[in-house]
């Protein structure tokens, strides 16, 4: 009941009055669709056949390729999934701490539980993540509604060739919903349990910034360690050879998220919640 | 009045955590940004000394005018640290005027001079924190990279960083590479420098101290994409036209003057706007 409680008072605080930064992310992402189909237009594709809204979705999450340094060429970071991502994680990122050192100190106090209140700002984190990435699907299925782009299942690869150079010989339904639902979302998640149990440690930008430099190190580096990976199609092992298993990479950013949640509670045992 | 109000503001700017904070965070990129280039050039070097009179081996992409921060634009490191800019120049003193209106200091110190004094203090000490740091982050990576790589002077024959004849400044890239990484160094500062005190005009529209420091940003993020997506024929991207060689178009003198005038333009005008009518109460 107590959890219950403070879950309530979590969702109406953190997301309900901030109710102008999702929507903020729904225009983004209606315009976004609409820019996506702007670009077809210009080059073409627009009536291409197959075209669904798969492709805007693999659009979104296609990242970029391993970058090959070489004397004349420059890096070009793919801003589409970065700003997908930075967003996601500015969302969340100093909700829990600000609540801390505001009156969540008057709650601990009062509950001398302070796990329950911890765990309330985990469930809270993956409230805010599902609805960032629902609120984007919804967008975009918006767009393809007033496009009259097909919703299924199937998709155009001539369009992903000719738009971000991204073409497969044969994939199955669940790999296409691995890549542009499951992985994207897992990632997400960890990124931002990792900065919340950062936020514990550092200030709220500082933890803002590390997870920020390890987001653009995976568009530049392809490495396990750098979980960005796990969700760019194009560094999947479909793709490449030697590539993210998606399984894998799931596993991966569970296994963060546990460790995360187990960490915060056993920091915020000797948490020194008056002097900070 | 308005110089001690300055001088006040300057030493909270210079004497504060964040502040060193960012700087030893730049200079730690800087440093392992200036560490990986050697060690690429010693790699490089011996592969000249052994195979340079056989095959053309490009001595002049082992130069510092190449590998410098600012026009290293395939290296990790140059690309991070353009890409966290706006967030690295408004951390030292960006978030001052937001964080004293909360705290209840502003209305102090309004109430003893005028609003415009503090304002435009506040303006000029965040303006020179965010140049400085930028400033002095670009010049000891020259400076660390001078000691062991050669001041080659470029050669046009090569298709470095794809610099082209439009490019702004191209031809001084060829004739005289240290003018321009010098005129690159203090393009940067001053955007760096107006960039953070564009918070001072921020702190007038938004109520939270995080939205004030992520704003530009996450504004800077947008323009990128635009740029990417809808505007092809020159690069309208701060991000990437202020690293010293072209990254995915060719950089023009009028944008990035256009760019000057409306940060700077935009700043003031709310400041003077807002702050004229600020109410201490």
């Amino acid at each position: 009941m107590k959890l219950y409680k403070l879950l309530k008072y979590d969702i109406k605080i953190g997301i309900l009055k901030r109710w102008y930064l999702y929507f903020l992310v729904f225009v983004g992402a209606v315009l976004g669709g609409l820019g996506y189909y702007y670009n077809l237009v210009q080059r073409g594709l627009a009536n291409t056949k197959g075209l669904t809204v798969i492709n805007i979705f693999m659009y979104l999450f296609a990242g970029k390729e391993q970058f090959n340094p070489e004397v004349n060429s420059a890096f070009v970071f793919p801003i589409e999934w970065l700003l997908l991502f930075v967003f996601e994680v500015f969302i969340v990122m100093d909700y829990a701490k600000s609540n801390l050192l505001g009156h969540g100190v008057q709650v601990i106090l009062r509950m001398h539980e302070r796990n329950l209140w911890w765990c309330s700002k985990c469930v809270w984190v993956i409230v805010s993540t599902v609805l960032y990435f629902a609120i984007i699907y919804c967008a975009i299925l918006l767009d393809c509604l007033l496009l009259k782009i097909p919703i299924s299942i199937n998709f155009s690869n001539t369009v992903n060739e000719k738009l971000i150079d991204l073409s497969f010989i044969s994939i199955s339904q669940i790999d296409i919903i691995l890549f542009i639902i499951v992985a994207p979302f897992f990632t997400a998640l960890a990124a931002n349990f990792l900065q919340l149990i950062l936020t514990l440690f550092m200030k709220e930008t500082h933890a803002f910034l590390v997870i920020v430099t390890w987001l653009f190190a995976s568009t530049y580096y392809k490495n396990i360690l750098l979980i960005g990976n796990y969700a760019m199609i194009k560094r999947n092992k479909l793709c490449i050879e030697g590539g993210i298993d998606s399984q894998w990479a799931i596993i991966i950013d569970l296994f963060i998220v546990v460790l995360c949640i187990i960490l915060g509670m056993f920091t915020l045992r000797k948490y020194d919640i008056i002097k900070k | 009045m308005f110089f001690k109000v300055l001088r006040v503001e300057l030493n909270k700017a210079f004497k504060n955590k964040m502040m060193l904070m960012t700087a030893f965070f730049l200079f730690l990129l800087v440093l392992v940004h200036s560490v990986v280039s050697i060690y690429d050039f010693r790699i490089e070097y011996n592969n000249f000394i052994e195979k340079g009179s056989n095959e053309n081996c490009m001595l002049t992409s082992m130069s510092v005018f190449y590998n410098w921060i600012g026009t290293d634009v395939v290296s990790f490191y140059t690309s991070a640290f353009y890409f966290l800019m706006p967030i690295f120049v408004v951390l030292p003193y960006g978030w001052s005027l937001i964080s004293e209106i909360k705290k209840g200091y502003t209305q102090n110190v309004l109430i003893r001079t005028s609003r415009m004094n503090v304002f435009m203090a506040k303006y000029i000490a965040c303006f020179i924190s965010g140049a400085c740091i930028i400033f002095f982050s670009l010049v000891l990576s020259f400076l660390i990279l001078s000691m062991f790589l050669p001041a080659i002077k470029m050669d046009s024959i090569y298709p470095y960083g794809v610099i082209g004849q439009g490019c702004m400044w191209a031809d001084l890239y060829y004739d005289n590479p240290f003018l321009y990484c010098v005129l690159y160094t203090l393009i940067d500062s001053l955007f760096a420098g107006l960039i953070a005190s564009s918070c001072v005009a921020l702190a007038f529209i938004f109520k939270k101290k995080i939205s004030v420091i992520m704003f530009p940003f996450l504004f800077l993020l947008v323009i990128d994409y635009v740029d990417d997506n809808f505007l092809l024929g020159a690069e309208y991207s701060p991000i990437k036209f202020l690293q010293a060689l072209p990254v995915s178009n060719n950089t023009y003198t009028w944008v990035v003057c256009i760019y000057i005038v409306l940060i700077m333009s935009i700043s003031l005008g709310i400041i003077f706007i807002r702050g004229r009518k600020y109410e201490v109460v």
